[in-house]
C-alpha cells in the first residue's frame, strides 16, 4: 500500500475527498486487502478518538454509505466531498501527533471491542424486510463485474456446481434445492442503463 | 470485606442460570434441540407434504410449490416456480431433472453432478452439528397456520452463520428458517405460506405441468458409475473451520473444457462449502470476492513451486473472511 493510498484514505476520513477520488479508492479497497485492513483500522481509530461507539462492522457500513453517496452523485457535476458520518470535530490523520493517537487508539479499540461475540445470542430479526447481507458491498459486486466473460462463466459454473451438489447432499433442508431451482447467472451490468 | 454475601449472590445467580438453562434445553414435549433437529431431518425426507413456500436469499425472491412423497421407499419431489417463467425441478430418488422453457439458459452450464456416497453421508454429519452451535428452544410460534417450535442455533465461532428454525410441533417438519450473520441480519429466509402434511396427497401431484417446448436437463448423472475414474487428490486445504468435515473430493473435467478440476466439499452438517482448484488461465490476476445472500464466491491464485499457478475458488455458505482464509490455505502436495 502506497503513501498516496494512505493519504487518500485519510482525505476520505476527513471528508476532503472528491467523488472521483472516493470512487477510485473504494475500487482499490475492494481489491487490496492491506488497504481494506487499514481502512478498518482508521475507521475504528477515528471512532475511538471521536468518542463514537466502537463497532467494527461500521467500517463496512461506511464503505456502503460511500458507494451509495458516490452512486447518487453520479451524473452530477458536483465535486462535493463525501463524509462517512456527521463530523463532530476536525481530525487530521496526517499529522505526526495523530500517528501516535492512531497507534494508541487502535490498541484501545482492539481491547475495548472484541469484534464479534459469537457465543452470545443476537436479538431475533423477524422481519423479512430486513433480509439482505450486511457483507454485501457494492465493491464486491464491482469485483465480479470486472471479470472477463470467461472468468465470470468459470465462477458461475463453480457456483452452480456447489448448489447442485449441496442440494443433493442436504436432504434435511429445502433451501439448497430452492437455491438451485432459483439460480440465475449474474449478467454483466448495463452501465448505459439500457 | 465479608465475601459471604457475594458468594450467596453468585450461588443464587448460578441456580437461576441453571434453571433457565434447563427451561430452554427442552420444550413442553420434553424434546431437546438435538432431538428436534433429528426430527426435522427425518421429516423433510420421509413425510408426504404439499405446500407453497417463499424463499428469499440475497437478490433472489421466489415463491415455489413443493410436493414430496415417499412412494415404495423412493423419495420423490416436485418443485414448481410460481412466479415468472415456468420452471420445475423433479427429483426421483437420487436423480434430479430440471424442466425449463426452450429459451431458458439459466442452468446449462457445466456437466451433471454425480451423486456419490457423500450425498448419503451428509445426514450423519448433521448429527455432529451440535458441537459447533449453541442450541436452545426459543419458544413457540405459529407458521402457515401450524403450531411451531422455534430452535435457535448460535455458532460458537465466527466461521459459520447462525440459524433460526421453526419446526412443526406435530411432525418436526421445517416450516420457516432464517440464516443470519454475526450482526443478526438475515441472509436467507425460507417459509411455508401454506402446507398440507399427510397421506392424502395424490401421486399425480408429482407430475409436471404439461407444456410444449420443455427442455429436460438432468442435474445429476444417471448412476454412480458415471463418476470418472478416481484420480489422486493433490490439492489440500491447510485450514477449514473446526467441525467442517470433507464430504467429497474428486478430480474431473468439471466444466467440459478438458481441464482437470480438483473439487472438494466440506460440511458441518448444516452449512457447506466447496473448494475448486484448476490451472490458472493466463492473465487472471485479481482475486474475486462476491456475496449474494449467504453464498460467497472467493477466488485466489496460488503459485506453488512444484506446478504452474492455479486458481482456487471457494464457494459456500460461510462468512467472507472464512472463505478467504480457506482459499489462502490451499496447498499442493505430490
Amino acid at each position: 500500500m502506497t503513501d498516496k493510498a494512505k493519504e487518500a484514505l485519510s482525505a476520505i476520513m476527513d471528508g476532503e475527498a472528491g467523488e472521483l477520488e472516493t470512487r477510485r479508492l473504494l475500487d482499490e479497497i475492494a481489491r487490496d486487502e492491506a488497504l481494506r485492513d487499514t481502512w478498518d483500522r482508521f475507521h475504528l481509530t477515528r471512532s475511538a478518538i471521536a468518542g463514537d461507539p466502537l463497532d467494527a462492522t461500521d467500517s463496512a457500513d461506511a464503505i456502503r454509505r460511500l458507494w451509495n453517496a458516490v452512486d447518487a452523485g453520479a451524473g452530477e457535476e458536483s465535486t462535493e466531498t463525501v463524509e462517512t458520518r456527521p463530523r463532530r470535530r476536525r481530525f487530521g490523520l496526517r499529522t505526526g501527533a495523530a500517528v501516535l493517537g492512531v497507534a494508541a487508539a487502535a490498541v484501545l479499540a482492539v481491547w475495548l471491542y472484541p469484534v464479534q461475540d459469537s457465543g452470545g445470542e443476537r436479538p431475533p430479526v423477524d422481519s423479512v424486510a430486513q433480509v439482505g447481507s450486511s457483507e454485501t458491498l457494492p465493491a464486491e459486486h464491482a469485483a465480479w463485474d470486472a471479470l472477463s466473460s470467461e472468468d465470470r462463466a468459470r465462477a458461475q459454473t463453480y457456483l452452480l456446481q456447489h448448489l447442485r451438489r449441496h442440494s443433493m447432499a442436504n436432504r434435511a433442508h429445502p433451501i439448497p434445492i430452492a437455491k438451485l431451482a432459483t439460480y440465475r447467472p449474474q449478467s454483466p451490468p448495463d452501465r448505459n442503463g439500457q | 470485606m465479608n465475601s459471604r454475601p457475594v458468594l450467596v449472590w453468585l450461588l443464587a445467580a448460578g441456580a437461576v442460570a441453571s434453571y433457565a438453562q434447563s427451561e430452554f434445553a427442552q420444550d413442553a414435549q420434553g424434546k431437546t434441540p438435538e432431538q428436534w433437529l433429528n426430527a426435522m431431518h427425518a421429516a423433510f425426507d420421509e413425510l408426504g407434504y404439499d405446500g407453497v413456500f417463499m424463499y428469499r436469499g440475497g437478490s433472489e425472491f421466489a415463491m415455489l410449490r413443493i410436493v414430496h412423497l415417499n412412494i415404495d421407499g423412493v423419495k420423490r419431489t416436485r418443485l414448481v416456480h410460481l412466479n415468472g417463467a415456468p420452471r420445475e425441478v423433479i427429483r426421483h430418488g437420487d436423480h434430479v431433472v430440471r424442466m425449463v422453457p426452450l429459451n431458458d439458459q439459466t442452468l446449462r452450464v457445466g456437466r451433471s453432478a454425480p451423486v456419490g456416497p457423500w450425498g448419503r453421508s451428509f445426514a450423519h454429519r448433521f448429527q455432529a452439528a451440535e458441537k459447533h452451535y449453541r442450541m436452545h428452544i426459543g419458544g413457540e410460534d405459529r407458521i402457515a397456520g401450524r403450531r411451531a417450535v422455534r430452535i435457535m442455533l448460535c455458532p460458537w465461532d465466527e466461521d459459520r452463520f447462525g440459524h433460526r428454525l421453526w419446526l412443526d410441533h406435530d411432525t418436526g417438519l421445517l416450516l420457516r428458517s432464517e440464516l443470519h450473520d454475526a450482526r443478526g441480519d438475515n441472509l436467507e429466509v425460507f417459509q411455508f405460506a401454506s402446507l398440507v402434511i399427510g397421506e392424502d396427497i395424490p401421486e399425480s401431484a408429482l407430475e409436471p405441468e404439461p407444456g410444449e417446448g420443455w427442455v429436460h436437463e438432468p442435474l445429476t448423472a444417471q448412476s454412480d458409475e458415471a463418476r470418472a475414474p478416481e484420480l489422486p487428490i493433490r490439492w489440500h486445504a491447510g485450514w477449514v473451520p473446526d467441525g467442517f468435515v470433507m464430504a467429497d473430493a474428486e478430480v474431473c473435467d468439471l466444466r467440459g473444457s478438458g481441464e482437470a478440476v480438483t473439487t472438494m466439499m466440506w460440511s458441518d452438517g448444516l452449512s457447506a462449502f466447496h473448494v475448486f482448484v484448476e490451472s490458472t488461465p493466463d492473465g487472471y490476476a485479481s482475486d474475486l470476492v462476491s456475496r449474494d445472500g449467504a453464498t460467497v464466491v472467493v477466488t485466489h491464485v496460488v503459485r506453488p513451486p512444484e506446478v504452474d499457478q492455479h486458481l482456487v475458488t471457494v464457494v459456500g455458505e460461510v462468512p467472507t473472511s472464512t472463505a478467504r482464509r480457506i482459499a489462502r490455505s490451499v496447498y499442493y502436495r505430490d
